[in-house]
């Protein structure tokens, strides 16, 4: 049944037609979260969220915290509901898309635990889904070979340095071979040096693993450096105010950051959003 | 794995330094004897001490199969209940503010007040003993385990989430494993407390046991035998207590990869 399922989506992604919105792998429309505060008020942590995301693409949401960019990911990702709207991943909604093991999450902490090997952690959650296969370790093999951990695979997370453990995060997910992969701020929590390296090798990642990627950060270098399209967001409420197509081309070599192309982009959403911070009140 | 020669070594070090103590405090206590004059019928010295455990050999064994018999069933009821009324008070929050101050009654209560009511409901059986000592050494094993239980952070709880894990998933593979140490710091408490329960409650009622034997002795003033009894006491609690540290270093991943 999983593998006839599997070969469904490879047949789709294979006949994806032409027009974005229809080989849309995520699609999402109207979404809106709205918490009640204390006081008997309500916030719109996000209103009228509209996305579509094609398959193999690389898509960034950037903003300043509060602009609903780690709401509107974890709404994706089924984790939360959202109050209005409607979200689908390959035409079913988010719960069906966790059933199926088809999302990889990783959040800013990479959350491995400290009894499991990087091996074992890496393939947790192929125990976790009942897929624990020959298939499956090979693969996982393969991917701590991709994520550069493969002479680690033994050791504990308490022996690895952030940017390691980050990347076994990563590994995790990719073990699950997810048709979406949700990257909520990955990177927020290393050093500027250890975040560019692994901006770097989750390219290279990406490069031979390709997955369609949804990325949130508030660093709008790394969004540039790696996205296909960039989505700028605002707060209060958290809505989209921009949306621009990286004009880089692929692969991209580290050096493209130095690029005219690339600090246009940058300059221009930099301006984008600070214009929109001096509209607050 | 850096440390596995150094794990090797602490037990013997550690029993050294053990026995070293020990023979300073024998020499301290006949120091004190001999530089005041301390009266036998004060404090006996360590020989006299040594004399009563050695002569009386058969007496204090039998006495302390009793209480270890008490401690080892009331800690394991005790042990079990405190586990039983995490896992219940984790899942249910309302059932955790419900249960919260009754339970925290049971142990602002003076137990010994309690006691003798025990003892007229159940009678001076094995049944209201073993109440008593479950009294005293669940509290610990509840309060670690439940904060054991809560311990798994919110990021670990939406990867799972993400893969639509159950919630007995989530129980087996992160917050069992994830609590363990809290587990064991609550049973090294519990088997404290437990021995303390039961001396309290031999005191209270009892024909045999360690805390029997130390009422008796002190009543007939023999002062060389209460504190043989409470050598006897003293090493049955280190027992106790050995026993989940052996259990701890067999079982928790923390004490494994040396991270404690």
């Amino acid at each position: 049944m999983e593998e006839l399922s599997a070969v469904a989506h490879k047949a789709k992604r294979a006949a994806a037609p032409a027009s974005v919105r229809e080989r849309a792998l995520v699609s999402v429309r109207g979404v809106g979260k709205r918490y009640p505060l204390e006081d008997g008020a309500e916030v719109d942590a996000l209103a009228g969220f509209d996305l579509d995301i094609a398959d193999k693409e690389f898509v960034s949401l950037i903003g300043p915290s509060g602009c609903g960019k780690s709401t509107a990911l974890s709404i994706v990702a089924g984790l939360q509901e959202p109050t209005h709207g409607e979200v689908l991943i390959a035409g079913h909604p988010p719960a069906r898309a966790r059933a199926d093991r088809e999302i990889g999450v990783v959040f800013q902490q990479p959350v491995l635990l400290p009894w499991r090997t990087i091996r074992a952690n890496c393939t947790l959650l192929l125990e976790v889904a009942g897929r624990w296969t020959k298939e499956a370790e090979e693969r996982a093999s393969a991917i701590l070979e991709i994520v550069g951990l493969a002479d680690f695979a033994e050791r504990y997370p308490h022996q690895l340095s952030g940017g390691m453990k980050q990347r076994a995060a990563i590994a995790r997910a990719l073990c699950l071979d997810p048709l979406l992969l949700l990257m909520d701020e990955p990177f927020g929590a290393l050093d500027e040096f250890t975040r560019h390296q692994m901006n770097i090798e989750l390219m290279r990642i990406w490069s031979r693993d390709r997955k369609t990627i949804l990325f949130v950060t508030h660093n709008i270098a790394e969004a540039v450096f790696m996205s296909d399209r960039v989505i700028a967001m605002s707060p209060r409420p958290g809505r989209i105010v921009e949306e621009i197509t990286v004009p880089l081309p692929r692969p991209r070599d580290p050096d493209v950051r130095f690029t005219r192309e690339f600090t246009e982009c940058v300059f221009h959403l930099q301006r984008l959003l600070e214009r929109d911070e001096g509209r607050l009140p | 794995m850096r440390a596995a020669g150094k794990t090797h070594r602490g037990p013997v070090r550690q029993a050294v330094a053990i026995a070293g103590f020990i023979a300073l405090l024998v020499v301290l206590w006949q120091s004190v004897i001999w530089v005041f004059g301390v009266p036998g019928y004060l404090l006996p010295t360590p020989g006299e001490v040594g004399a009563a455990l050695v002569g009386q050999r058969d007496t204090f064994l039998q006495h302390a199969a009793v209480t270890m018999t008490e401690v080892v069933l009331g800690l394991g009821a005790g042990a079990l209940l405190g586990l039983a009324l995490a896992v219940v008070m984790d899942q249910s929050p309302v059932l955790n503010k419900a249960l919260y101050v009754p339970i925290l009654a049971t142990q602002t209560t003076p137990i010994v007040a309690i006691t003798p009511i025990l003892i007229i409901w159940f009678g001076v059986g094995l049944a209201p003993k073993l109440m008593i000592i479950a009294i005293f050494s669940f509290f610990p094993v509840l309060v670690n385990t439940l904060a054991g239980l809560q311990a798994t952070g919110r990021q670990m709880l939406l990867l799972l989430d993400s893969v639509a894990a159950s919630p007995w998933q989530v129980y087996r593979y992160v917050r069992i494993p994830m609590a363990l140490p809290h587990v064991f710091a609550g049973l090294r408490l519990a088997a404290a407390a437990s021995v303390v329960g039961a001396i309290v409650v031999e005191w209270v009622s009892s024909t045999a046991g360690l805390g029997y034997l130390l009422i008796l002795y002190q009543s007939r003033l023999n002062v060389s035998k209460a504190f043989a009894t409470l050598v006897v006491l003293l090493v049955l609690g280190l027992l106790v207590f050995a026993f989940f540290a052996w259990i701890e270093r067999r079982f928790s991943w923390q004490k494994r990869l040396g991270m404690d």
